[in-house]
């Protein structure tokens, strides 16, 4: 598979500021040195708990929040090199879905004006070609043309959702990336939007960032799977390889943790003591070293590396 | 196994403009002592209203309980009691812990002060004892430094210990019955399997039956005993807990399960359940879920299905199991 978008030793700091004088104490290392390459049609998760900066990531990849550091390497150009002018072809082949229906939608704009803006911003076709477009990609999405005429405040979040969706696909893009696209929405309704991103995706051959918390439904949507730990990735593998037998301690404890809907399987479950450190002030060495049991000196002190261990398995670990 | 908690017909009613529309509508379930029972269901189907109407909790001026409706805790009916008998059994002889931590505890308080808080509401102790059961409480909820703890205010504590938090809280007299509404949703994965635990642990300790209500079968899967099923307002299917993830009946329950993408199965497609959960002034005649039911009968849309049982304490509301309904079917 062709090589879509690399991402090299990306940083993103943010600075903690005190005292009277407001100067810089520390930085909250939100994205910690992550590398990884997209390739065309394929889905990568990214999965993680809260704070480990999966959103930050998603987001810098897209340039929405400059990143402190490295590269986004995009049809052979840097993107986090751009200025915002340069950056807006770019942006048409890159978008991107949101958590929340309920916010990421202009309450006070119809649903045509929601869907149609990304053509009018970038001052592509005609109003008519616009409307056909519209109408063509809503019922793509599963939504009734009739729809185009109401407010966001009249559907439900299920449908919002695919309104998002039918937003980011008016340019026909290359790239999406879903910042938490389902876990807003109930069982039934989030089965029903994770089967038209499959749909979509074979249709328009799209390639999607796919960040969630929620490790089944990574499972079941990614073809290859990250797990990120405080900012860094600590494992990144084919999702096969990653679900069978996750190496990163970290990930296997993950794991472990999400409950099964079957009371006949019982499993061992490792129960990780404590909470996620502070990203302001990660452990020294692995960051993941406090709560780790295989926990050896050398994870105190040194930081580890993400190391090819198994074809295509990389793992940021000591152990291997 | 005795009834601790019995619901029966509950049916709760509120305001909208002028009109009294029912949400969920007698409904019918039994808490045994010592038992962990789920309540699943999504968003909007009355899970949490019930668990509400159990505290009293209800505001008074925007709804109202059904005429016919009882909900008996040991043999006394809990609907017919005095603003001040209520308070007496909210907390001491039934708790409820909330889904989020943060907005449940007070932020200008100190957690001993809301440890405190309790004990005082119900018993008339010392100071000192009060302060020594708090710190104890809080250890056997596992959190370090208790006794510092008790200074702090609630934003200095990460999320699962405030979850601990108002789990020690709700426990601390030691009550017949836990209400958990959707105790670890806003938790991480690993957080939440921390608090789990602690109430499968405590249940089992103290004998404390818990009503767990969630929207995560997989929760439910692995800690209750019995689980009942809500769909708008009603209860569709109620089995002990391997029976139902074998053996579904009601089709929704066979949807929902089909919905959940899971760790262990691989598959290609989830078989969603096709449309949304209807409003409450939207009910549909008969059957709530026929209009989304694949096995829908012409019949489904005139009559409201009764539960049937179907031995072994499994019971569903399907006319596709009543058996009249079936010989002429």
């Amino acid at each position: 598979m062709a090589e879509l978008l690399q991402v090299r030793n990306l940083k993103k700091y943010y600075p903690v500021k005190s005292g009277v004088l407001q100067r810089t104490t520390g930085y909250v290392k939100a994205v910690d040195d992550v590398s990884f390459t997209l390739h065309e049609g394929e889905s990568l998760g990214l999965v993680g708990e809260s704070g480990c900066g999966k959103s930050t990531l998603g987001r810098t990849v897209l340039q929405l929040i400059k990143p402190t550091a490295g590269e986004v390497v995009y049809d052979d150009k840097n993107l986090s090199d751009l200025s915002f002018r340069e950056m807006k072809p770019y942006r048409k082949e890159l978008q991107m879905i949101f958590q929340d229906p309920y916010a990421s939608l202009n309450s006070r704009k119809k649903i045509s004006n929601i869907v149609t803006e990304p053509l009018r911003i970038h001052k592509i076709s005609t109003i008519k070609e616009r409307e056909e477009k519209m109408e063509e990609i809503l019922e793509k999405v599963g939504l009734n043309r009739a729809f185009a005429d109401r407010y966001p405040h009249e559907f439900s979040g299920g449908q919002r959702q695919r309104i998002g969706i039918a937003r980011a696909l008016m340019l026909n893009p290359k790239l999406i990336i879903a910042d938490e696209p389902v876990s807003a929405l109930d069982v039934s309704i989030q089965a029903q939007v994770l089967n038209l991103l499959q749909d979509l995706q074979e249709e328009f051959n799209l390639t999607y960032l796919f960040i969630a918390h929620d490790l089944s439904v990574v499972k079941h949507i990614s073809t290859r799977v990250g797990v990120m730990y405080l900012g860094r990735m600590a494992e990144l593998a084919p999702k096969n390889a990653l679900y069978k037998e996750p190496l990163h301690p970290y990930t296997q404890a993950l794991m472990s943790a999400v409950p099964v809907p079957n009371p006949l399987i019982k499993r061992e479950r490792i129960i990780l003591k404590g909470d996620v450190p502070s990203p302001q002030n990660p452990p020294s060495g692995c960051a993941f070293h406090t709560r780790c049991s295989a926990c050896m000196a050398i994870c105190k002190e040194q930081r580890p590396e993400l190391k090819e261990v198994q074809k295509d398995h990389f793992v940021a670990c000591h152990l291997y | 196994m005795t009834a601790l908690l019995e619901v029966k017909d509950l049916e709760i009613k509120f305001r909208k403009d002028k009109e009294m529309i029912s949400t969920v509508g007698e409904i019918s379930f039994a808490v045994n002592e010592g038992e962990m029972l789920g309540i699943v269901g999504e968003s909007g189907c009355g899970k949490s209203v019930t668990s509400l109407a159990i505290m009293g909790l209800l505001p008074k001026e925007m709804s109202q309980i059904g005429r016919n409706s009882d909900i008996l805790f040991n043999g006394t009916s809990l609907t017919k009691l005095s603003d001040a008998d209520y308070r007496r059994v909210r907390g001491k002889d039934i708790s409820m812990i909330f889904q989020d931590p943060m907005t449940s505890l007070n932020p200008v308080l100190t957690i001993g002060y809301q440890m405190k808080e309790m004990i005082l509401a119900h018993e008339k102790v010392s100071k000192r004892e009060c302060w020594t059961r708090s710190v104890e409480m809080l250890k056997k909820v596992g959190i370090p430094r208790a006794e510092q703890i008790m200074d702090e205010y609630p934003h200095q504590l990460s999320g699962g210990m405030r979850q601990r938090v108002m789990i020690a809280i709700a426990l601390t007299l030691q009550p017949k019955l836990l209400i958990a509404d959707e105790p670890t949703t806003a938790l991480d994965v690993t957080i939440q399997a921390q608090i789990l635990d602690l109430i499968k642990e405590i249940q089992r300790e103290s004998n404390t039956a818990v009503i767990l209500i969630t929207h995560d079968l997989g929760v439910v899967a692995e800690v209750c005993d019995r689980v009942v099923v809500m769909y708008a307002g009603k209860v569709v299917e109620e089995a002990p807990v391997k029976e139902l993830f074998v053996d579904p009946k009601h089709p929704y329950t066979k949807g929902l399960l089909g919905s959940m993408p899971t760790l262990i199965n691989d598959q290609n497609r989830l078989n969603a359940i096709p449309g949304s959960v209807p409003l409450p002034e939207e009910m549909p005649q008969g059957c709530r879920f026929a209009p989304r039911c694949s096995q829908a009968m012409p019949h489904c849309y005139t009559a409201e299905p009764p539960l049937v049982s179907l031995g072994n304490s499994h019971a569903t509301s399907c006319w596709l199991y009543d058996k009249e309904e079936q010989k002429y079917g």
